[in-house]
This record gives C-alpha cells, structure tokens and sequence, in this order.
C-alpha cells in the first residue's frame, strides 16, 4: 500500500546545508495494517508523514502509493486517496461539525459544484463511524478535544477511506480520549480495511493498536516488523535511552510498557 | 435564500439612498420621461449629484468588505482587516504620493491614482505577508496584528512626510482625502477603479470553498486537495487590487473591511459560499448607510464618510470582541 524508497529530506534549501532530517528511509506498509511510527522528538516522525501525505517532496528517494509513485498523482487524485488527520486541529471561524466533515468532500467535487446527497450520506455515515451523530449540528469549536479528534478522522473519512495518515492524533488528549481514539482507529482498520499509518510518543497506544512498528532515530529506521518483535527491553533503551518493563498484559490484551528510568 | 435578502437590501439602498438628501426628489418624477432631462431637476440630482456616490459607496463597500473577509480567512485570523494589517495605510500612501507628486502614469488603462494605490496595498501587504510566513509554525495572531498596526503607524508617518513636503493648498487636499470621502462628482474616477475592481472580482470569485478549507489550516487544506500556494497568491493580489482600487476611490474608510464580515458571519454562518457573496452585498449596503448619515446629519454641509464609519464602526467592534470574550 505505501512504499518509500530511500527517502530523504532536509528543511535546507539545499543538500549539504542542514543535517537530514529524514535519511534513507525505506518502509513498506502492507494494505490493512495499522502502523505506528514511534521515536524521539526530532526523529523525523512526523516530517516522513508529510512526505507521505504529498504535501512535500523528499530531497531523494521515491515514495508509492498503492503501486504508484506519488508524483504521478495529482494533488485531488491523491487528496481521494489518502487522508491526514493532525495533532490537533483549530477552527478559525465557527463552523458546525457537518461543515468539518463535509469539506473532506472537496477533493470529490468540481470547482463550483455544491455537495449533493452522495456526499452528505458520506459525511453522516462517517459522523456514524466516529460515534460523532449526535454533534452534527454542534459548532466545532464548541466540542472537547476528544471528541473534536473524533470529528476530524470523520471529515479524513469522508475523505479517503482507504488510507489515513494520523501525526501524533492522541498527543493532547486525556486517559479516557486515548483510549476512546484508539479503540475507534482499530475499529475502522477492522470494518473498512483502512490502511493507517500513526506516528505516536505513546509506546503503549501502539502496542494496543498497531499491528507493525516502525522505530525511527535521528531520521533514521532502526527497526521495523510486527509489534511483538520491535517492543521489545533492548529497542526500548536503544530509541530512547531509557530502561522500561515489557510485558504481555493478559487483561490488556497485549504486550505493555512500564518505563523504570534512564539508561546509564 | 438568505443571499437573495443580501441583494435585495443592497438593491434597495442602491435605489433609495439617492431620494434622500438635503434636497427633496421624487422617485417618480425622477423616472417621470415626459418631462425633458434638462428641466427635469429631479433627475438631474438624482443621476449627477447624487447616483454617483451611491455607486461608489456601494463599490467600496464591497470591496473592503471582501477584502477583510479574505484576509481573516487566509491569515486565519479574525481581526485581520485592511485596517488592521496596513494594507489600507499602504494604499493611501500610495494614493497621497500619486495625487501630492500629480504622478501620470497609467497601465492598461488604469489612471496613477488607482494604480499605485495597488502598488501600496500590495507592498504593505507583502510586508506584513512576508512577517506571517517568518516564523515557520504558528506565527500568533498576536504577532501578525502588532505588525499591522506598527506597519499603519509607519506608513502614516510616511504619509506625513509626504504631506509636509507638499504645498498649503494640496495639504488641504490630502487631509481631507484621508478623512475618507466618497464625494466622487462624477463617473470617472468610478470608471477607474472599475477595471480593478473588476479583476479582483473574478479573483475572488475562484476563492469561497478553497478559503473554507485554507481557514482551517494551510497543511490540512493541502492534503484535502488544495493548491493552497495558487490559492494564496490569488487571494491576496485579489484583495490588494480590490482595497487599492477603493481607497483611491474613497481614501482610507476604516472598519467596514472588519465589522461587516463579523456581521455576516452572525447572520450566514462561516461557510464562505455564503459569507463571501454575503459580505459584498452587505457592505455595500453599509456604507451606502453611512453615508447617508454623513450627508444628511449636519446637511447642508456633507461629512466624509470614514468619520461615520469610524464612530459607527468602532463601537460595533468593540461589541463583537467583548461578545467573544
């Protein structure tokens, strides 16, 4: 489904000038998977995901979406296919929680066509995926942050099924919102086939959802494969320096995270 | 729905506004065809003396109201006005400098006034544009609206060195240019701004959905499909364009760039399909109002129009921010 291909980039105008923050990147991310991208602050999390979303191009290196590279996609045919929900997201101006979701359909509508009935069920059946029906008429700014996150991957939804890119989407969110937007991103992997990528600082939200891992540092991947065989004791300490238990958690359903201390 | 009750407030104050006045005039007399045009003094108020201004208070109007509603969007930030961000200050520099210098020079048909209002919008809004994209994430709104009004202060000090070297007479002009007039006299410099305001109209017209999308966030808008580089480069030569061409109309008309999109915006909703045909309309029947006020409050004598806007608008601002908070 996604494929890069010793990818890289730099924030430099030009190469040489500022160290790579994405360096030699190669991923493969099979159609279905939930993956989660963990590493250290400035590990390049979350400028791979805006490589892979188009909204950049990698320095060198080649990036596929399913079987095509990116660039061959136009910014509207690639907006159909793959949808990205950020950390948080702020409404300048009061919009209803309908309008968010609708104007996912934008990428699906001609230059001055209106969204019809196709797009308002869309819209509604992704508010139904998201647990989100009741807040249709609710002003957005209006909602808590879990629930607005909830609105967002609706409005990805409505988007583009197939593919969704999420940067750090529980970051803000308290206990009860993590849990609820991880139970809802497996869920939607489960009843649509939702291929997602998810870059996180939370080892044991991945390890509750994702079925891969990808562990990046210093722009670098340093280990990727199923999530049983990357968390482990020794990635742990050799990602972030620090010394953490590493557990299946019966009740859990699977494998958990204590962090004891830092390594020394 | 609601767009065509827009209309038809603009259209009735399009239609009305010229009856009313320091001297009585008859709507009927005024379309009476037995009577011939040149004994028809009716006619003659409503269509030389009167239409004109009407004319031109509803195309800047409109004009700045759309240009607020852009900038805010664009910038998302609801205080961004023509006022707020200098682009206004830069214009009317622009337009002091044309009128104090008699500068002549004219491109496609479009006179000096006009044009190097354009040219000081644009650089003023390149300016406080430039500020925006300066800090890479999250410049606070804070920041952007600090250098709008550092920007203003700047430019009207400018303004003031312009005027200093000009002689009494001229002086005169430009101060009372800068009060913000919309006793046009005639059809021509109407005519002139006509042109840019046209191609600012077209410009704008490429822009309600995209805005929606670009309000929310420029990297969201991008990965919703967005061109959001193309989209930015319209929106503000557009808007540059519109506020040049309605300051060299009018001079500087403070608060109508950012009291009628917040209006709007109470009555329609954010959907800028809505706020933005909403905000043209709507503003044009504002100032028409205002400057009704101005011309028959203290009639005979005529106020300039910005005076009105200012005291009407100021308060009106202050009640959307405490409404807010």
């Amino acid at each position: 489904m996604i494929e890069t291909r010793d990818v890289s980039f730099s924030y430099a105008r030009r190469r040489g000038g500022a160290p790579l923050v994405v360096d030699g990147v190669s991923l493969t991310i099979p159609r279905g998977a939930i993956a989660g991208l963990l590493g250290p602050n400035g590990s390049g999390k979350s400028t791979l995901v805006r490589l892979i979303s188009g909204v950049m191009a990698p320095l060198s290196g080649g990036i596929w979406i399913a079987g095509r590279p990116i660039g061959e996609y136009s910014r509207l045919d690639l907006a159909r296919r793959l949808a990205v929900v950020p950390q948080e997201t702020h409404a300048t101006f009061d919009f209803t929680v309908i309008d968010m979701v609708l104007m996912g359909r934008y990428a699906h509508l001609g230059p001055f066509e209106l969204e019809g009935p196709s797009d308002q069920r869309i819209a509604r059946d992704a508010l139904a995926a998201t647990g989100t029906s009741a807040l249709e008429l609710r002003s957005f700014s209006s909602l808590s942050g879990g629930e607005k996150q909830r609105v967002v991957i609706a409005s990805a939804l409505a988007q583009a099924s197939d593919l969704l890119l999420l940067d750090e989407p529980t970051t803000s969110l308290d206990l009860a919102y993590q849990f609820e937007i991880g139970a809802l991103l497996k869920r939607l992997n489960a009843e649509r086939g939702t291929t997602m990528v998810m870059s996180t600082h939370d080892l044991n939200l991945a390890a509750a959802v994702c079925d891969r891992i990808i562990l990046l540092k210093e722009g670098r991947v340093i280990a990727q494969g199923p999530t049983a065989e990357i968390l482990t004791v020794e990635r742990i300490r050799q990602l972030y320096g620090v010394e953490a238990d590493v557990q299946f958690h019966p009740r859990a359903g699977h494998v958990t995270v204590v962090p004891i201390g830092r390594s020394r | 729905m609601t767009i065509a009750a827009f209309g038809a407030l603009a259209a009735l104050a399009l239609l009305l506004a010229p009856l009313v006045g320091s001297t009585r005039i008859h709507l009927g007399a005024v379309f009476d065809r037995s009577i011939p045009y040149a004994n028809n003094t009716d006619a003659q108020i409503f269509f030389v003396a009167r239409l004109p201004r009407v004319i031109a208070a509803a195309l800047v109007g409109s004009a700045l109201a759309l240009s607020g509603v852009v900038f805010q969007a664009l910038l998302r930030n609801p205080l961004a006005s023509p006022d707020t961000l200098g682009v206004s200050a830069g214009a009317s520099l622009g337009a002091i400098v044309a009128i104090t210098f008699d500068l002549d020079v004219s491109v496609g048909g479009i006179s000096a006034v006009p044009l190097v209002s354009f040219a000081g919008s644009l650089g003023a809004l390149a300016i406080v544009y430039g500020l925006s994209k300066a800090r890479r994430r999250g410049t606070s709104a804070l920041v952007l609206l600090l250098g709008g009004v550092t920007l203003h202060m700047v430019l009207s000090a400018v303004i003031s060195f312009v005027q200093y070297l000009a002689d009494f007479t001229q002086t005169f002009r430009n101060v009372r240019w800068l009060m913000g007039s919309l006793d046009v006299a005639s059809y021509t410099p109407i005519a002139g701004a006509l042109g840019p305001m046209a191609i600012a109209w077209v410009g704008f017209a490429t822009l309600p959905r995209v805005l929606d999308l670009v309000s929310v966030g420029t990297e969201s808008a991008a990965t919703r499909g967005v061109d959001v580089l193309r989209t930015e480069r319209i929106a503000l030569v557009s808007a540059s364009l519109a506020t040049g061409a309605a300051v060299s109309l009018a001079g500087p008309v403070s608060f109508v760039g950012i009291i009628v999109p917040h209006l709007v915006r109470l009555i329609v909703g954010s959907d800028h399909r809505l706020v933005l045909p909403a905000s043209a309309l709507f503003g044009g029947a504002f100032l028409i109002g205002c400057d009704l006020v101005a011309r028959t409050i203290i009639a005979p004598l005529e106020l300039p129009v910005g005076i009105v806007t200012a005291m009407i608008g100021g308060p009106v601002f202050l009640w959307l921010l405490f409404r807010k908070a």
